[in-house]
């Protein structure tokens, strides 16, 4: 006769409950694996084809113990989503912000009028983004978000802060709008941005992202520095002064978030378009909750 | 005037059929999934991951509780029984579920009887 306890509680490690409640789950799952598998040995040869097929009762560890940790917590549907998207989004911010002051305050103006002004805020914020992985990891390891948001936007945000940093030392055919301020964007980077953007649509959809999820991962570079240059708005009114500061403030709006955003969003398309069975940021196992006709009958 | 069926309705079906089950006696998760597959003919099924979860929010809920004793084979398991608040939920689900079947049956022609 099998351990069940310690089958279990191997496939359970990352159950996140008090200790006295896990063992309780433990306990609990082992008595009911262990009816199965005796009626199932009833029909088996041996022993351990019997031990297989009842462990096959169970598709997904890992999806079962974020189902349980989730009912046996009080009010845990909000922290879930607190824990695993709110928190972290709040410290790239946060993070990204912070460390871009820091940044740009030791840093000369070297590339004014060129796109490449904000190679500090595109070598900061990707360790934001790290630190939201770690975050979305730390409140829960079976975390969905982790590989389908957090880490794919991390592995965009890298791309596109590489791509720019390689693009920066040679030089390239670029596009120059002539404007009352001219502005210079690099070819050779727009053309990597689009590839940046297809990666990132491509590891989440891997994640089995939603759509949405893909298309936030995807474009992540320009709305997180969209967001990042609004929260700097306050301290840049300080620095250039009112109305410079909101004239730089919408070029850059366009320069550095829209065209980049395009850009993104145009290596995204291919990946945009399958549907995933997951339509929320949710994590898959919310659908799975509900329980009705359907998913008894079936 | 019939009653208007709550969108939850589907969530709770799989409520409805722990907790009209446990309203005649108490069993542990491993029987409450075998007597449910038994008195449906296979028709209804819960595995164990679909069971527990469930359970262990009912309880959360208040609607069940679970206590280990020992069954008749002398090994330790989880019963779980209505609780008073449990019971008085069966009475509305049941005719919700009357109601939601009903309606299907007006538009579909699904009779539950």
């Amino acid at each position: 006769m099998p351990d069940w306890k310690k089958l279990v509680r191997e496939r359970l490690s990352v159950l996140n409950l008090p200790p006295s409640a896990k063992n309780e789950v433990i306990a609990e799952l082992a008595a009911h694996l262990e009816e199965i598998h005796e009626k199932v040995r009833q029909a088996c040869v041996t022993d351990a084809a019997a031990v297989e097929l009842t462990l096959q009762e169970i598709d997904n560890w890992s999806v079962l113990a974020r189902n349980i940790r989730r009912a046996k917590s009080e009010g845990e549907s909000m922290n879930y989503r607190t824990k695993s998207l709110l928190w972290p989004f709040a410290a790239v911010t946060w993070l990204g912000a912070s460390l871009s002051v820091m940044v740009l305050q030791r840093t000369d103006r070297l590339y004014p009028n060129l796109i490449l002004f904000y190679l500090p805020w595109l070598a900061t914020l990707p360790l934001a983004c790290a630190a939201a992985a770690y975050l979305a990891q730390r409140a829960d390891p079976t975390n969905d978000r982790i590989k389908r948001l957090w880490l794919s936007v991390t592995v965009t945000w890298l791309g596109a802060m590489l791509s720019l940093m390689v693009v920066d030392r040679a030089d390239h055919p670029s596009l120059v709008l002539r404007r009352p301020i001219p502005v210079t964007f690099s070819l050779p980077w727009l053309a990597t941005l689009i590839l940046v953007g297809a990666a990132g649509a491509y590891l989440a959809q891997r994640a089995d992202a939603p759509r949405k999820t893909r298309l936030v991962v995807a474009t992540s570079p320009a709305l997180l520095l969209g967001i990042v240059m609004l929260l700097l708005l306050p301290w840049r009114v300080t620095v250039d002064g009112y109305p410079w500061a909101f004239t730089f403030f919408a070029l850059d709006v366009e320069n550095c978030v829209v065209v980049p955003g395009l850009a993104l969003l145009l290596g995204a398309s291919p990946f945009l378009r399958q549907r995933s069975a997951n339509s929320s940021l949710l994590p898959e196992d919310d659908a799975n909750a509900s329980m009705g006709p359907t998913a008894l009958l079936g | 005037m019939t009653k208007r069926i709550r969108p939850q309705i589907t969530r709770g079906s799989a409520e409805l059929a722990i907790l009209a089950l446990l309203a005649d006696q108490s069993l542990y998760g491993f029987e409450i999934a075998k007597q449910i597959g038994e008195r449906t003919n296979g028709a209804l099924t819960f595995t164990l991951a679909s069971l527990y979860p469930l359970l262990y929010e009912m309880e959360k809920r208040g609607s069940v509780e679970g206590r280990w004793q020992r069954n008749h084979a002398g090994r330790d398991r989880r019963y779980y029984r209505l609780t008073p608040a449990g019971r008085k939920q069966l009475a509305p689900l049941r005719q919700e579920w009357r109601a939601f079947f009903h309606a299907l049956d007006v538009l579909a022609g699904v009779s539950h009887a």
